[in-house]
């Protein structure tokens, strides 16, 4: 090696290094180190789901347990800059289809993508977040909490190795596994340019079924997803929609009775006290600000933040912005 | 021949006496000058042998020495041109020196004899009247800030004159001639504020919380997106605020009188209303420079300071702001003396909800959660602990502006909104004018003078004005909660995640609230609105 021009001492001593088996041992024992597991296609850990894709990856690295193939599994999608709207719906999806014993897998990202983990992981549900960056990594870092939580009660996967920097470029092609790994892929809020949409692609190239939360028309940040529904994707506005999927895969859930009404998304009134409930009927997942509920109820200040406060304090209302309401716990 | 002429220099926005010494005589023809003097102070030299001449009087070639004591206090700006010329025409014995022991002269000379208008007359006055001189002779220009020394009231007053031309001087000291005294004009305390709250459409809730800011002196900050009205209601907060009082008046007429900022030279009734741009350096916002100048933040005393876009200011301005909020004073450190200047404004602030201004309109915003967080990350949480009020400005939508066209037609309706925000309304009735009429400057003022009776009585012999300013035991002795109301804060406590700090916010917004409504005790509605009203970090 010696003789070839271009390379120096330095470079042939690397190439010596890299085929020898010090290194391999360094990387296994790094991965031990910091608990990440790897497996490769022959491996019988390696998820059956990726192995139908056409470009499945060659390794993964992950951190708790793999998601099983056996199981149903959604990856639900959506857009960072989500409206309130789309995170509540988000949440209430998968806190539902982890009661129903489904997997459910995203993106880790901020918005739809947490919303999504979070939901799942209060309903005590399995959740698996694929990652563009290596898997020690925790991008973004805000998500810390959740990540955190994932690889104790469910898994973060990458196709990257450890250390990996998360580069633009790496985002849309671990779309592929998030989509690969799922049997429907739920899509929430997707603008009209979003990166959603190219999971969508994905999933369809892969055969997977697509279910689409739909938006008001007008709504820039749900653009995408009326557009998908206009070209033939299932609509998606209650968990038990997700039924006629799991029938034809054929697949287990960990719930036997499918149907159930209380999965039901609810903007109806409850049994609150009159101006309460009039102040709460009033409000949705749009937020409104104090000064329009007030004069859509044609109340006074003290009396509507009085109202507001309770709300708030009963976990059925939460601001999200400076005097502006939305309702959770839909 | 020697001889000894009393003036005034300006430290901070304080007077001292100092004494302009001279000696005229024998020795080569020159003019020198001692103690600690500015440059402009220097330059005096030219303009004094000049304006000595064209009065017409010729000096002798001769060595004169102007020495001005005490020697360690450095003297800045122009008002020494016209004791210095004194100086040298008693020495030489041109004017007689008998007056001059209980006289105070300041006034800036040009070189055709006649006497310009200087800064920092009125504290001058003050000092010279507190050091027991009988007489002051300022440049006409100054005179009616010098007048304001008659409205202290005091009985052994300091009689203020006025001259135009250096000649004038010379008459009046030699017996010849009297000089313009000034006389104290009362000014008509007129409501000359051309912009009013009601020019402001809707913003009902925004409205209502400025007023409560003034009532109570709480420091606000609006939140909304670009172009909703922040600036228009801050701009507005002077015309509610209470009639400045003859001290108040006095001490912010000093201050503009130091810093040279007197428009027509009367004392000033309006409360100042301050809106520095965001690339003010921290010199200029908090006072500084070598010789020390009043700042943003003294100019914005008794009246508000407005910092518009503030997550746009400099890191370290802001935290600077953090002292003199706490204090209501700022202290300039310079190497030989401490300048303390007042700071005692209301802080309002405007920022936008996230970058591009639009959140939570996402079919505009694009921000994610983490650029809104960084976007308002730009203010500390101390920075943000300062404000006790938050409060959000929304857009008006089109349909508001044009039903104010119809208002006239829509009294009846117009009255019954008004009625249902401002709940308190009512309890003006026997003034017919605040009567169903939406709010306007008028009847928010109303408001505002009425809860600060009351903080009046409630502080009073305590050292304190405002709710504002209530410290932990004072909370404890004046916002009693009821078994209930502790409930629910404690409860809120718990849900929303408070500070001990907020906690105690609150108490005081709500003490202000139940003040403003007239309630002896907090009620839960007014803790609910003052917790409305929390700190807005983030999500």
């Amino acid at each position: 090696m010696d003789n070839i021009s271009g390379i120096n001492q330095e470079d042939v001593s690397n190439i010596c290094r890299s085929r020898g088996k010090a290194q391999l041992n360094e990387l296994v024992c790094a991965l031990n180190e910091k608990n990440i597991g790897f497996v490769h296609p022959g491996s019988p850990e390696y998820p059956e789901n990726l192995k139908n894709i056409y470009d499945f990856p060659t390794g993964l690295y992950y951190r708790g347990k793999l998601p099983d193939s056996a199981v149903f599994t959604v990856s639900v999608v959506g857009s960072r800059a989500c409206t309130d709207y789309g995170r509540q719906t988000a949440q209430k999806l998968c806190r539902e289809f982890s009661k129903m014993g489904i997997q459910v897998v995203s993106g880790l990202a901020v918005g739809i993508d947490g919303a999504a983990h979070k939901g799942s992981l209060e309903a005590g549900g399995y959740t698996c977040g694929v990652l563009g960056c290596g898997v020690d990594i925790c991008y973004p870092a805000v998500n810390i909490g959740l990540y955190d939580e994932m690889c104790k009660n469910g898994c973060v996967i990458s196709e990257y190795a450890i250390g990996t920097k998360p580069f633009p470029w790496q985002f849309p092609a671990r779309n592929r596994i998030i989509s690969g790994l799922a049997d429907a892929v739920v899509v929430i809020e997707a603008r009209k340019k979003s990166g959603s949409l190219i999971t969508v692609d994905q999933a369809l190239e892969q055969g997977k079924d697509v279910y689409v939360v739909p938006g008001r028309i007008g709504d820039e940040v749900s653009e995408g997803c009326n557009e998908l529904i206009k070209t033939g994707a299932f609509v998606m506005t209650e968990p038990d929609d997700i039924i006629e999927s799991i029938r034809v895969s054929g697949k287990k859930t960990g719930f036997s009775n499918l149907s159930n009404d209380s999965r039901k998304i609810n903007l109806s009134p409850n049994s609150l006290a009159t101006q309460k409930n009039m102040v709460y009927s009033g409000l949705n997942l749009y937020p409104k600000s104090l000064e329009v509920i007030m004069n859509e109820n044609r109340l006074d200040i003290g009396t509507v933040t009085e109202i507001l406060l309770s709300l708030q304090l009963e976990g059925l209302v939460q601001e999200v912005s400076k005097n502006c309401y939305v309702r959770i716990n839909i | 021949m020697y001889s000894e002429v009393f003036s005034m220099t300006l430290l901070g926005i304080e007077s001292v006496v100092v004494k302009v010494e001279t000696d005229a005589g024998m020795g080569l023809p020159c003019f020198e000058m001692s103690g600690y003097l500015a440059a402009q102070v220097r330059e005096a030299r030219e303009r004094v042998r000049v304006a000595i001449r064209n009065s017409g009087i010729d000096l002798k070639p001769q060595k004169i020495v102007v020495n001005i004591s005490p020697a360690d206090i450095r003297k800045a700006g122009t008002g020494f041109d016209l004791p210095i010329a004194l100086g040298i025409l008693a020495a030489n014995g041109a004017v007689s020196q008998e007056l001059l022991k209980d006289t105070v002269l300041i006034g800036e000379l040009s070189l055709d004899g006649s006497i310009n208008g200087i800064a920092g007359v009125l504290s001058s006055a003050i000092a010279a009247r507190n050091n027991g001189f009988s007489r002051m002779i300022i440049p006409c220009a100054n005179l009616a800030e010098g007048a304001i020394i008659e409205a202290l009231g005091e009985e052994e007053n300091i009689e203020v004159l006025g001259a135009d031309k250096l000649v004038e001087v010379i008459d009046y000291f030699n017996g010849k001639t009297s000089l313009k005294k000034a006389f104290f004009k009362q000014p008509e305390h007129s409501e000359e504020y051309e912009l009013d709250f009601a020019d402001i459409i809707g913003q009902e809730v925004a409205k209502r919380a400025t007023m409560i800011a003034v009532a109570g002196m709480h420091n606000i900050m609006y939140i909304g997106a670009p172009g909703s009205g922040k600036t228009m209601l801050a701009k507005r907060i002077p015309t509610i605020m209470p009639d400045l009082t003859n001290e108040e008046a006095i001490e912010l007429t000093s201050i503009y009188s130091a810093a040279g900022k007197l428009k027509n030279g009367g004392i000033m009734t309006k409360r100042p209303f301050r809106e520095p741009h965001h690339s003010i350096t921290s010199a200029a916002l908090l006072g500084g420079g070598r010789i020390p100048y009043p700042g943003e933040i003294t100019l914005a005393s008794k009246g508000v300071l407005f910092l518009d876009e503030f997550t746009e200011f400099p890191l370290g301005i802001m935290e600077a702001l953090r002292q003199p909020l706490e204090d209501r004073k700022i202290c300039v450190c310079r190497l030989g003396k401490d300048y303390v200047y007042p700071a005692d404004f209301m802080l309002v602030a405007a920022i936008n909800p996230c970058k591009c201004g639009f959140y939570p309109d996402r079919s505009r915003c694009r921000c994610n959660e983490q650029d809104i967080g960084r976007y308002l990350g730009r203010i500390s949480g101390p920075m943000w602990d300062r404000f006790d009020m938050n409060v959000l400005i929304e857009k008006v939508n089109v349909e508001q502006i044009t039903n104010i066209k119809n208002v006239k037609d829509e009294k009846h309706q117009v009255g019954e909104k008004a009625n249902v925000i401002w709940k308190e309304m009512p309890a003006v009735e026997n003034d017919a004018l605040y009567k169903n009429t939406k709010p306007d400057s008028a009847a928010m003022k109303f408001m505002v003078l009425k809860a600060r009776e009351i903080q009046c009585r409630r502080f009073e012999g305590i050292g304190i004005n405002y709710n504002s300013q209530m410290e932990a035991g004072h909370i404890e002795k004046f916002c009693h909660l009821a078994k209930r109301e502790t409930e629910l804060i404690n409860n809120a406590y718990k849900r929303l995640g408070m500070t001990v700090r907020t906690y105690h916010k609150i108490i005081k917004v709500a003490r202000t609230i139940a003040d403003i409504e007239g309630e002896e005790d907090i009620g839960v509605r007014h803790l609910s609105e003052a917790i409305s009203y929390k700190n807005y970090v983030g999500r």
